[in-house]
């Protein structure tokens, strides 16, 4: 159980990644596309104007071939505990849903200034430079359970809120009270075809999740800055565990303390 | 009291009605209202409404033919996601999978029959009618027929094996006779590399390479563990989840990086390296075996013995062409004797063509001598095309490499499967003369098929009928699936068997059915009875996710029924292959002059100007080959991220690149002795120096931007005249002008 101003939560949603399964096949990305109705910059579009809410990128270890080495590593949402797009927001369009942990955006309130976007330090927050105009036709495929969302206003994960609805709708129809946790997956965990990423519960310790963000290989991205996110990454590499760490960390030294510091 | 009505009181009582509404939730919601509001213009794409249903079927985007679980909005086909516990996939799926949903809306899919406004890459697609065309071609076919013709004819299966394939063989005898081409891709042709090692009148079998099975591995290159689920078991070394892995590899590709030993080979030196590897396991560590001994010493008459041959590959020569150290070689030998069952893979990047016919062979020749074949190794041998259907096809397949230049007035493409890469020029130039055409059956106006067509005829997008996917090349077991349609196909796409049919009809054939659906249905039909008849293997069925042996089906029509619901057949069985029909220098000796001539490392042509050489390799992105029509969302990879670079970025090492003065995001221009592209650069450190690499799909088009018009990228690599394209001398040149 945990406490946010005041509630108390029984669910606290997590996701831990294994930076040594992730090989960068892209299938999270595209399976989070599939399912939250993300569509496609046009062609003359500037290849940093696309929406992916994970984004996969390449982390090297800055060294020339045959040393260098490079790592994957899928980024989404953070969904910080203490998330800084939350204190920013002017007009309250982000949000935590204090009975599950979720950072959630609200697009009808976004008014597109993009200040959450300047405070996200993990670059996971992406701006609606267009309408979501697919293919002729291709609306057709669009998920019902997500709308698409209107050009100008900022866009992230959500942890797949249209399927957490879904498995408690379900849950609901089985007799269940709605208050209580329910397990689904979101499309990046379901389409990861080397079963990098997993997703669960972290108030119950006996998740897998849990007890993968709890192992000794776990860490988290720029911990330093307190922003105590709730994405969690694995690497037996100390090389790659060291992404995690930020500037602050190199002026308090952590970072050249000795590996598992 | 009296109620007093001033105007103080009045402006007091206005005053606060503003200030009241001011802080009133009124203007929040008037706000709110207008966001959403604003959300719903008309041009804001509407999901589709209607009850949520799944149905299981089986992907046809590549030769894999992983299990799908298509989600149904209404009739509306939304998405597809992985089928748990499916044999073939073991519940994943690629991301091509993911988004096949999106392909039936591809820029790229074709609404009419169209021909290309002229014969070459770039020119337009013009919409003809259809019925016209049928006609010309009708017409075309039965003045052949009147001829008495038996050339001039081929269709050219990219898919073969299937019940499709059976009908156009079919047509073929009814048109008098023609060839049936087949253009094998690089798991093909190292499926066929391995039948040179077997005598003529062995059993003749495919070889199955089952990692699970396998100790230790040893990958000339096979990306394992780069792109889609390269196939090979994810966990830890340590704790015997996976075998001892040894990768070949020029480049810190991830299977390289993942490696329990990571081989930096130069390209173009796999077949000596493999021999070398031979050399070792022959004369130093199994020189105490006596089946290795018979196997070596076999005489193959003039050609000599296999260990007489490996004379001129011992790992001191060698070493010098692969830029491997002896004892590293000799280590890497003793490895795979060390952890048997071994298992040694060639095929290279599939995205680049076929590793070469010598290569493949020299690393199935290793897997012989390590004793990997039958139920003790880790590589089984399973009927030739997977599963026998018995259908007694006539004409026989025949490679298009293997036809003469100029000999064709009419090439049909089936272009099912719109990802295999066909070299646009190598189809060309296999016509007689300007009259002569190439006519691509296919859902896309892109893609393999559509390169070199002049005239596609439309067929339904993958999702929307009924094909068999028999079993994958290279696959460990045998298997079977249909893909049951999820989804109904426009009105102006026409099943490949119905064009057959039309096809008949207009050439004046009177064929033995009058619906190419029901034909091919019929055919399909057949294929299931005839497995279930046979009582061997397995049946998945996704209804209940449950495996039962198929001697478990009562009705004989059950195999069909499970099938049709997306179900697969598999069977673990395999042929067994005796020591005494193997043949290790090929079937009349021939591959030891071969292996001889690469004893200095394939070569990779020349760029021809006294420029500064590099060495570049065409590979595939994610094993995505040329001419991939892959849905739009995949962007996301190529576009949208900075994970893949697609056809249009050529990586070379940092350093390399900052000796040519060729900065990080530049345009520049790449050339071979083949052909030139213009390219932007992108600095890679994986890459070792001097070394350039381009994928060679997807392509803008196949992504979904079809203002792009198509380019070769195989012919860079001299595609359609040599076997082995994915190494050619380049150089590469900036280009300064701004409209680069």
């Amino acid at each position: 159980m945990s406490t946010h101003s005041g509630v108390t939560a029984t669910t606290s949603y997590a996701m831990v990644i294994d930076l040594d399964k992730c090989t960068g096949c892209g299938a999270c990305m595209v399976g989070c596309a599939v399912e939250n109705n993300i569509s496609v910059p046009p062609v003359a579009a500037a290849e940093n104007r696309g929406l992916t809410w994970i984004r996969v990128y390449r982390v090297d270890n800055g060294k020339e071939f045959p040393e260098h080495r490079s790592v994957c590593v899928p980024i989404p949402c953070q969904h910080c505990d203490n998330a800084p797009c939350i204190h920013v927001c002017p007009v309250t369009a982000v949000q935590m849903d204090e009975s599950t942990g979720i950072v959630g955006q609200i697009p009808t309130r976004c008014m597109g200034c993009r200040y959450c976007m300047a405070a996200c330090p993990y670059h996971a927050r992406y701006f609606n430079w267009f309408d979501p105009i697919w293919p002729e036709g291709m609306e057709d495929t669009l998920n019902p359970d997500v709308s698409p969302r209107m050009r100008g206003v900022a866009e992230k994960c959500n942890f797949c809120h249209g399927r957490l609805d879904r498995a408690r709708e379900l849950a609901s129809a089985g007799g269940r009270p709605t208050s209580e946790p329910v397990t689904y997956q979101p499309a990046c965990a379901e389409a990861c075809p080397h079963g990098a990423i997993t997703f669960g519960n972290m108030l119950d310790e006996s998740s897998e999740v849990y007890q993968l963000a709890h192992g000794p290989h776990a860490f988290r991205l720029l911990e330093a800055l307190g922003t105590k996110p709730k994405v969690t990454y694995l690497s037996r590499e100390p090389w790659v565990r060291r992404i995690g760490l930020s500037r602050l960390d190199m002026v308090r030294g952590l970072a050249d303390a000795p590996e598992g510091a | 009291m009296t109620l007093d009505l001033t105007r103080r009181s009045l402006l007091k009582f206005m005053g606060g009605a503003v200030a009241g509404v001011v802080l009133s939730p009124m203007p929040w919601k008037l706000l709110d209202d207008a966001s959403i509001w604003t959300q719903n213009w008309s041009r804001i794409a509407r999901p589709p409404r209607g009850p949520i249903s799944w149905r299981d079927t089986t992907c046809t985007l590549c030769p894999a033919g992983c299990g799908l679980r298509a989600r149904l909005v209404g009739t509306s086909f939304v998405s597809a996601w992985p089928v748990s516990g499916h044999p073939r996939s073991a519940g994943l799926v690629c991301p091509l999978g993911l988004a096949a949903a999106q392909m039936r809306f591809h820029p790229a899919r074709l609404r009419g029959a169209a021909r290309r406004e002229a014969a070459r890459i770039d020119a337009p697609w013009l919409v003809v009618d259809a019925d016209g065309a049928v006609t010309d071609l009708g017409r075309r076919l039965a003045v052949r027929r009147a001829r008495g013709a038996t050339d001039g004819l081929a269709l050219l299966d990219l898919r073969p094996g299937r019940a499709m394939s059976q009908l156009y063989r079919e047509f073929l005898d009814r048109q008098g006779g023609g060839l049936y081409l087949t253009l094998p891709d690089a798991w093909q042709a190292s499926a066929a590399a391995f039948g040179g090692l077997i005598a003529a009148s062995a059993v003749a079998g495919a070889p199955a390479p089952d990692l699970s099975r396998a100790r230790s591995v040893l990958s000339f290159g096979a990306p394992l563990h780069d792109g889609w689920r390269g196939g090979f078991p994810a966990g830890d070394s340590e704790n015997g989840h996976r075998p001892y892995l040894m990768q070949i590899d020029a480049a810190a590709t991830a299977t390289a990086l993942r490696a329990d030993r990571w081989l930096v080979a130069r390209p173009g030196s796999e077949a000596p390296l493999a021999l070398a590897l031979a050399h070792v396991l022959v004369n130093e560590t199994l020189n105490t075996d006596p089946r290795v001994a018979a196997l070596a010493d076999a005489p193959h008459g003039p050609a000599g013995s296999f260990r007489a041959l490996l004379a001129d590959f011992s790992p001191e020569r060698v070493s010098r062409v692969t830029g491997l150290s002896p004892s590293a070689l000799r280590d890497t030998a003793r490895e795979l004797a060390n952890r048997r069952p071994a298992l040694v893979v060639g095929v290279g990047d599939p995205g680049g063509g076929p590793l070469g016919a010598e290569e493949e062979a020299a690393v199935w020749s290793l897997n012989l001598l390590l004793g990997s074949v039958g139920p003790d190794g880790a590589l089984g041998l399973l009927p030739a095309t997977g599963i026998d259907f018995a259908d007694g096809a006539s004409p026989t397949a025949t490679s298009l490499n293997d036809i003469p230049d100029g000999s064709l007035d009419l090439l049909l493409v089936d272009g099912s499967f719109p990802g295999a890469p066909v070299p646009r020029e190598l189809l060309r130039r296999k016509l007689r003369g300007p009259d002569s055409l190439i006519v691509a059956l296919s859902g896309f106006a892109g893609g393999a098929a559509a390169l070199a067509a002049d005239l596609v005829l439309p067929t339904p997008a993958p999702g929307e009928w009924t094909d068999d996917v028999p079993t994958p090349t290279l696959a460990a077991h045998a298997s079977y699936a249909w893909s049951p349609p999820v989804a109904a196909p426009p009105d102006w796409a026409v099943h490949p068997a119905e064009w057959l049919a039309r096809l008949e009809t207009a050439s004046g054939v009177t064929g033995n059915f009058t619906s190419g659906r029901a034909r091919h249905e019929a055919e399909l039909v057949r294929r299931a009875a005839l497995l279930q008849s046979r009582g061997r293997g397995q049946v998945f069925d996704p209804r209940d996710g449950n495996t039962t042996g198929i001697a478990n089906l009562v009705d004989p029509n059950a195999l069909g029924s499970v099938l049709a619901r997306g179900g697969c057949w598999l069977d673990t069985a395999s042929l067994a292959l005796d020591d005494r029909d193997l043949r290790l220098l090929g079937r009349d000796g021939e591959l030891a002059a071969r292996w001889r001539s690469l004893s200095g490392g394939r070569p990779g042509g020349s760029a021809g100007d006294g420029a500064e050489p590099l060495l570049l390799t065409i590979g595939g992105d994610l094993a995505v080959a040329a001419g991939s029509v892959m849905p739009p969302v995949l962007n996301k990879l190529y576009r949208e991220s900075e994970l893949h670079g697609g056809s249009r970025k050529a990586a070379l090492n940092p350093a390399t690149a900052r000796r040519l003065g060729l900065a990080d995001g530049v345009a520049a221009e790449l050339r071979t002795e083949h052909a030139t592209r213009r390219v932007v650069i992108l600095h890679d450190p994986s890459l070792p120096p001097d070394l350039v690499r381009l994928a060679s799909g997807p392509g803008p088009l196949e992504l979904g931007d079809p203002g792009e018009p198509q380019t070769d990228i195989l012919e860079l690599g001299g595609a359609s005249q040599r076997p082995v394209w994915r190494l050619t001398r380049v150089v590469l040149k900036e280009v300064r002008d701004v409209n680069a």
